[in-house]
């Protein structure tokens, strides 16, 4: 029974692979079947058959191939007399799907650049990373950290034989280092000697066994090595990062990969364990060690890392006790590779591109080809009219459906191929200014370079999606234009099909046009949006304010130093510059309320709250001739205020609040400021008289002096005796490049570019079909001229029809908008109004780009000379 | 002129001898007595579609049939180029074996 169903199938796949005129083989296969059956027994006779076909399989591959050769060959010929007989729809199809294609190659390249980290390890797929999900009793969200434990990898070393080799990194070390007669900012990492075993890094100089197993021992990148010491052998040389000590080089590692693992210098772990103070506090404890230590492993050949996995709830159990507040929840195990592009996580290490932004640009990129499709399909069906015939008369020459949909469906991707040609020639001016968007900067250790364009993948890939963008334009028309009937066509009755035709047409042109106005609009709003932020009250003054690193100086020295200078007005001081990103949440809680509330902590000064122009709402200032006031009392913002449940300001000050293990009285309260980000709520704040926590001193400068007070920082900071070199900033700088700001500018400029693709797409192919139009009109015009129509009707009569597109789309588009940037806006802080004003801007030019395009042909076909016209075919 | 192969002058002989009923499986079958083995669909076509092509074999499609599953067959006639060049190697077979001494070879004392 099975051999017959078999032979069943063998004939239904000789069928489809030998052309139709063939099919009298196939018959002779089956006769002779049939009079086997009559003579030998089925088996037999089955049996029989099936050697038959396969001594004849060579014979039916090479006739497949050949004919299908021919085939091919023939419907390319068509297709391209087909591109060159209509040029201008040709070039607007090139075009729109060039652009398209482009932005879609640049987001493949980036996708493959991204997966591609990591993957040059010989071991990749053994190795993996602890990370750590914790979990807050109070307000029971949770945190996934990238980090763990840091004695955890000397658990996995010894407990667990199915790991081969744990490595264990911790950040960060870094700033000046001084090494070759030369001062350069290194950033790096410290890491135990396991790493080299663990990771692919190549060691060019140095002993892998013991690089990294003293302490005081440091591994430079070639790079860094370059840099500090040029050609010279840098190994045993000193080398002395400022404030961390002084190490010997003894290796030089090729950086030139691509790993998520980003550093200048690599220095021995034993150096932190040596330091009895620092290893004490921040390494055996492990609550402290957590955020900053991580752990690789790199699992034994043939062991199993579910295995593994299940194994590690347990050893939470035995090693980290599970307090109520906030605990340790489970390790994650993942793998390398699954690093980049990978989940979001807290304290990242090195450079790691979350998904979200990743499935953000493929969306985009989605839906730009969609829209270029959408002009493919729009006017290789409109001129469906004009190809009926050749569809009719193929047909009626004995074409089936299927040859007639391949030869679209050639003709498709023939345009997806010559697209390509000029997508990859975009794509050069495209790129660099993707490498220049600032979540690609911080999220790559390096821009994407074309050179990656000379890995075979990226080629295959680019092609593959070519003729896939090509299948995808290909499928409607050519499902379509097949299913002409040809006696139909032919008898010239084709019009009856054209009203599904333009429905299909408009259809598609309403479509466009939803999104642009979409993208448009939304481009608008954010673009206010983005002023919005530049332009909000931070409550404070940040005017001729500049901010200096005390780094290593004493903060009494400095301001003396600063306030010696006849330009500086004031100085302050305090732990954490106001909105540049940096958050300080502490708990805090008052007999109000039931659970902790969160606030950001400062250490001020006294001068701080006048200097900065904070405003004093209730209470007094902290006093310098207080001494009760040090260490103790806190002066609160209203938000935190009301956080603990207090009615007003007034009604706070002289409470008293517990913050770690304490309480303290409220002394003052001042009015809300933006404490870290101008793009999200305002937070509490808290504020104690620290001056020992002071790290940065803001110096108010007078009025038009700026260059003289930055002058003099320059010149007399060295004579303070710091070992580091100045680092200041002006405020009203670093407020407009705070990364969140420099985000939300990505986002602005994405939508922008995708507004301005998704408009010049669609208004290619309205311009190809308004010429469509004209044409396939052309006698109409002329008759109406004759009879005595003005230009201005002809215009009109042609124009109206995407003047009432436009508007369907302005209609359909409008909630759509609104709904989208009301959900985009509402993630930030400082909104704008979401003002019809904004609205009536992009519907404006919208529509007059719309009607650029589409009146133009229509002007042309109206100034015509109507005898021509009539003259017309 | 072209000199047939021995598998083409075999078809030839084959289509003649058929002569209305010469089609692919027929032919097959026939040639296959002959030769005294098996040929494949391979075997037999190639060389009846070159021959038709060099013009030696004219074919035509019958109307298909119940047996062959809905399929026609592909009957072939020799073109009278054919006949031409099927008697021109006749004709060198029988110059070439006239006048030879007796294959067999008489027992030896």
């Amino acid at each position: 029974m099975s051999i017959y169903k078999s032979s069943n199938v063998i004939i239904k796949v000789l069928e489809w692979l030998l052309p139709s005129d063939m099919t009298h083989l196939i018959g002779d296969l089956e006769e002779e079947l049939n009079n086997d059956l009559e003579r030998y027994s089925a088996l037999q006779a089955y049996l029989l058959f099936l050697y038959r076909c396969t001594i004849s399989i060579p014979l039916f591959l090479y006739q497949s191939l050949k004919w299908n050769v021919v085939m091919i060959t023939n419907y390319i010929k068509v297709a391209l007399r087909n591109i060159k007989k209509y040029k201008s729809f040709s070039v607007i199809n090139v075009l729109g799907l060039a652009v398209s294609i482009s932005i879609c190659l640049l987001i493949i390249l980036f996708i493959y650049d991204q997966k591609n980290y990591d993957r040059f390890h010989e071991d990749k797929d053994r190795i993996y990373r602890v990370t750590s999900e914790f979990k807050s009793s109070g307000n029971f969200s949770s945190n996934r950290y990238a980090t763990s434990p840091a004695n955890l990898v000397d658990i996995l070393r010894e407990d667990y034989p199915s790991v081969e080799t744990a490595t264990t990194i911790r950040r960060r070390i870094g700033g000046e280092a001084d090494a070759g007669g030369k001062i350069i900012r290194v950033n790096g990492l410290y890491t135990d000697s396991n790493f080299l075993d663990v990771f692919s890094f190549e060691l060019l100089l140095g002993d892998p066994e013991s690089a990294l197993s003293n302490p005081g021992s440091i591994i430079l990148s070639k790079e860094t090595a370059e840099k500090f010491f040029g050609n010279q052998d840098p190994i045993g040389e000193e080398f002395r990062i400022i404030g961390r000590g002084d190490f010997v080089v003894t290796g030089v590692l090729d950086t030139d990969v691509r790993s998520h693992l980003t550093f200048d210098v690599l220095a021995s772990y034993s150096t932190l364990l040596s330091n009895e103070r620092y290893r004490s506090i921040y390494i055996d404890n492990w609550r402290n060690s957590f955020y900053s230590s991580y752990t690789y492993f790199k699992l034994k050949n043939n062991a199993d890392i579910e295995d593994l996995a299940t194994q590690l709830p347990g050893l939470i159990e035995t090693h980290y006790d599970a307090t109520p507040e906030s605990y340790l929840a489970e390790f994650i195990i993942q793998p390398l590779t699954k690093i980049n592009i990978g989940d979001n996580m807290d304290n990242q290490l090195g450079s790691v591109m979350p998904r979200l932004p990743v499935y953000f640009l493929i969306g985009f990129a989605g839906i730009i080809i969609f829209i270029a499709c959408f002009n493919y399909v729009g006017l290789t069906v409109a001129r469906g009219l004009s190809r009926g015939k050749e569809v009719g008369v193929r047909k009626a020459l004995g074409a089936n459906k299927g040859s007639v949909a391949g030869q679209f469906l050639i003709e498709a991707i023939l345009i997806a191929l010559f697209s390509l040609v000029f997508a990859s020639v975009f794509l050069v001016y495209l790129l660099p200014a993707f490498n220049d968007l600032q979540f690609v900067r911080m999220g790559l250790a390096r821009g994407i370079s074309l050179d990656i364009i000379k890995d075979y993948p990226v080629y295959i890939s680019f092609l593959s999606f070519t003729v896939i963008v090509g299948l995808l334009a290909g499928l409607f028309p050519a499902m379509h234009l097949s299913s002409i009937k040809s006696a139909i066509v032919l008898k010239g009755l084709e019009n009856k099909k054209g009203i599904s035709k333009s429905h299909i047409r408009k259809g598609l042109v309403v479509v466009q046009f939803v999104f642009s106005l979409v993208f448009i609009i939304t481009a608008l709003f954010l673009n206010r949006q983005f002023n919005q932020f530049l332009n909000a009250e931070y409550g404070f003054d940040a005017e001729h304010i500049i901010q200096l690193e005390l780094q290593d100086m004493p903060y009494d020295r400095v301001k003396t130093w600063m306030l010696s200078n006849p330009n500086v007005a004031s100085v302050s001081g305090t732990s954490v510059v106001p909105a540049l990103n940096s958050r300080s949440d502490r708990r805090i809680s008052s007999d109000q309320i039931e659970y902790d509330a969160e606030a950001n902590h400062f250490s001020v000064d006294e001068e701080y709250i006048p200097n900065m122009k904070l405003n004093l709402i209730a209470g007094r200032n902290f006093s310098a001739d207080l001494a009760t006031d040090v260490n103790g009392p806190f002066i609160l913002s209203r938000k935190a205020v009301a956080d603990l449940g207090y009615s007003s300001p007034q009604d706070a000050v002289g409470k008293y609040v517990a913050f770690s293990d304490s309480t303290y009285p409220v002394i003052g309260v001042i009015e809300d400021f933006v404490s870290s980000d101008i793009t999200v709520e305002t937070e509490g704040v808290m504020m104690q008289y620290q001056p020992e926590n002071i790290e940065t001193a803001s110096v108010k400068v007078l009025p038009g002096q700026l260059a003289m007070v930055t002058k003099y920082i320059n010149e007399e900071w060295d004579d303070l005796g710091s070992q580091y070199s100045a680092r200041y900033a002006l405020y009203t700088d670093q407020l407009g490049e705070t990364y969140s700001l420099l985000l939300f500018n990505d986002l602005a400029q994405v939508v922008k570019s995708v507004a301005f693709f998704s408009i010049l797409i669609s208004c290619l192919g309205l311009f190809g079909m308004a010429m469509f139009n004209a044409e396939s009109r052309t006698k109409e015009i002329g008759i109406r001229k004759v009879m005595g129509a003005s230009d201005r009707d002809i215009v009109f009569l042609l124009s109206k029809e995407y003047l009432l597109l436009i508007a369907i789309s302005v209609l359909i588009s409008l909630p759509l908008t609104y709904l989208f940037n009301s959900f985009l806006l509402q993630q930030v802080a400082n909104r704008i109004e979401l003002s019809p004003l904004v609205f009536l801007v992009g519907i404006f030019v919208t529509l007059v780009l719309a009607l650029i395009t589409a009146g133009s042909q229509s002007l042309r076909a109206a100034k015509a000379n109507s005898i021509d016209n009539l003259r017309f075919e | 002129m072209y000199i047939l192969s021995r598998t083409e002058e075999m078809l030839l002989i084959s289509v003649w001898k058929l002569q209305d009923e010469a089609y692919g499986l027929s032919i097959r079958t026939h040639f296959s007595e002959l030769v005294g083995k098996e040929m494949s669909v391979g075997a037999t076509y190639i060389p009846l579609e070159r021959l038709k092509k060099q013009g030696f074999l004219e074919s035509w499609e019958s109307e298909p049939t119940e047996k062959r599953g809905g399929r026609s067959k592909r009957f072939y006639r020799l073109t009278a180029e054919g006949i031409n060049a099927l008697s021109w190697v006749k004709s060198i077979h029988d110059k070439a074996w006239a006048g030879l001494p007796n294959l067999i070879f008489k027992k030896s004392e």
